[in-house]
């Protein structure tokens, strides 16, 4: 159990430096992140499910600027390692619980996640500030890379947090009801979707003030019949 | 620039927000991606430190600095500062704007409710979804062609025309626009399709036209609560903490 817990820090926190300290190719991202990780560990089909169940419900989270959103990509990460552990404590429990687990954890990490985000940029400016005393290539270049170890150790921590928590938790899992998959999406689909809205209406919002000369409408009312066609053609 | 140089500058800049920070943000990774590129006089790198220095900083969109690193590799002595820092916002907004509001939750959203389709159509059942399972590729693959070309080709350009590679942002801001009505275009497909995927999804097929309208009803309040708690993203992690252990609770007393 313990090579399974520190496999699963490690993996996780690697695929989270995608998140922002290596490269940004989007690998971190829930849906991507839990199937991949799930692949590693043999649950494809449960990582895909907890990275589809939870990737929608900070769809509006964006990074603009300096600002630091909440961190779904923890979220993610945390769903799937949480559940490969509860599962490695629990064989016999039914893997349905186990997700609620996942996808309770997951969404307390998002949280977590923000918060060490934070506190690890303000431990970032200790870098910046001794590379900026001469700002000397040597110096640039180590207290940059450096950067590297810190966002691993937040990640590393991050993980290891949520699975002490699965341990700890881990004799009372057998005891939650049981939840059927529809149960399980429909909570995380209804926030995500109106977060959809919300992402798309509001820049749609500000477009309508300009009617004159606003395409967009055109488009949407294009969508609408495109969406009457799809309905007429599913119910035919 | 030879290739090989362009593909290096495009690895260094992958490390761009290594070490950000609130102090110096991204910085030491310009800087660090400069270094890793040039083998200039002490006086060359001076400038560059003036202009990239402890005061002004740097800070854009992480696709986007491709083109400011080019610019600075072509003629880092003679850039006003100003002119740089501005760009470097420009691009900023620009680039988060297209990226960060636009095209990853565009593309994250489309292929999150094609997987969720998937599911529904083989009832729920995970463990059997055919080639939906493949369906997150739909997101990685365009997302990281679109994000590593913008940053290539900012690179590129702007050691190639220097300051004239700003010509760039119009491609961007009219790739914005072409990606605002694919939203509004879908918006709209998701307006008409919502209520009879919900009532499909909750498995309560619509019977008649008042208990359609009900449901309609219903979904678009439940809709509208969730909208309007949604102001801020730390409450859909609030509404989901919440709303997992409520549904927990009422399972347990039912």
């Amino acid at each position: 159990m313990i090579i399974t817990l520190i496999l699963l820090c490690l993996v996780g926190a690697i695929v989270l430096l995608d998140k922002q300290a290596i490269g940004e190719f989007g690998i971190s991202q829930p849906i991507i992140a839990s199937p991949l990780i799930g692949l590693i560990f043999g649950e494809f089909e449960v990582g895909l499910f907890l990275g589809t169940a939870l990737q929608l419900v900070w769809i509006g989270a964006l990074p603009l600027g300096a600002k630091e959103p909440t961190d779904n990509q923890s979220a993610g990460v945390v769903a799937i390692s949480s559940f490969l552990l509860a599962k490695k404590l629990n064989i016999s429990v039914e893997a349905e619980k186990l997700m609620f687990v996942g996808l309770l954890l997951g969404s307390i990490a998002s949280l977590l996640g923000q918060f060490s985000s934070q506190l690890l940029k303000r431990i970032n400016n200790h870098l910046f500030l001794k590379a900026a005393q001469d700002f000397e290539d040597h110096n640039i270049i180590t207290n940059h890379l450096m950067g590297l170890l810190t966002f691993f150790l937040r990640n590393f921590i991050l993980i290891l947090f949520f699975q002490i928590i699965v341990i700890a938790f881990a004799p009372f899992i057998r005891l939650l009801p049981q939840f059927s998959i529809s149960e399980l999406i429909a909570l995380p689909l209804g926030i995500g979707i109106a977060g959809i809205a919300r992402l798309v209406i509001i820049p749609f919002r500000l477009a309508l003030r300009e009617l004159r000369y606003n395409k967009q409408i055109i488009f949407s009312i294009l969508g609408m019949i495109t969406g009457f066609i799809l309905w007429i053609i599913i119910k035919l | 620039m030879t290739n090989w140089e362009a593909i290096k500058g495009l690895i260094t800049l992958f490390f761009l927000q290594t070490s950000w920070s609130y102090a110096g943000k991204q910085t030491l990774g310009f800087l660090y991606a400069w270094i890793s590129l040039t083998r200039t006089s002490a006086q060359e790198k001076r400038d560059l430190k003036n202009l990239v220095g402890k005061k002004t900083g740097f800070n854009t969109n992480p696709y986007c600095a491709g083109l400011l690193l080019g610019i600075a590799l072509n003629n880092e002595a003679n850039i006003a500062k100003e002119w740089f820092v501005t760009l470097q916002h420009i691009l900023g907004g620009l680039g988060d704007e297209f990226f960060w509001r636009t095209l990853r939750p565009l593309l994250l959203a489309l292929v999150t409710l094609f997987l969720i389709l998937g599911y529904y159509q083989n009832k729920l059942n995970i463990y059997s979804i055919g080639i939906f399972k493949f369906a997150p590729l739909l997101f990685l693959i365009p997302y990281v062609i679109i994000t590593q070309r913008v940053r290539l080709k900012g690179l590129i350009d702007g050691v190639r025309y220097g300051q004239k590679a700003t010509v760039f942002l119009n491609e961007l801001r009219k790739s914005l626009t072409v990606l605002y009505h694919i939203l509004a275009y879908i918006l709209g497909v998701l307006i008409v399709l919502l209520p009879p995927i919900a009532s499909y999804s909750l498995s309560s097929p619509i019977a008649t036209i008042t208990s359609g309208l009900l449901f309609t009803f219903i979904v678009l309040l439940l809709f509208a609560l969730i909208f309007g708690l949604l102001r801020s993203d730390r409450r859909a992690s609030y509404l989901l903490i919440a709303g997992l252990l409520i549904f927990l609770i009422i399972k347990v007393i039912l």
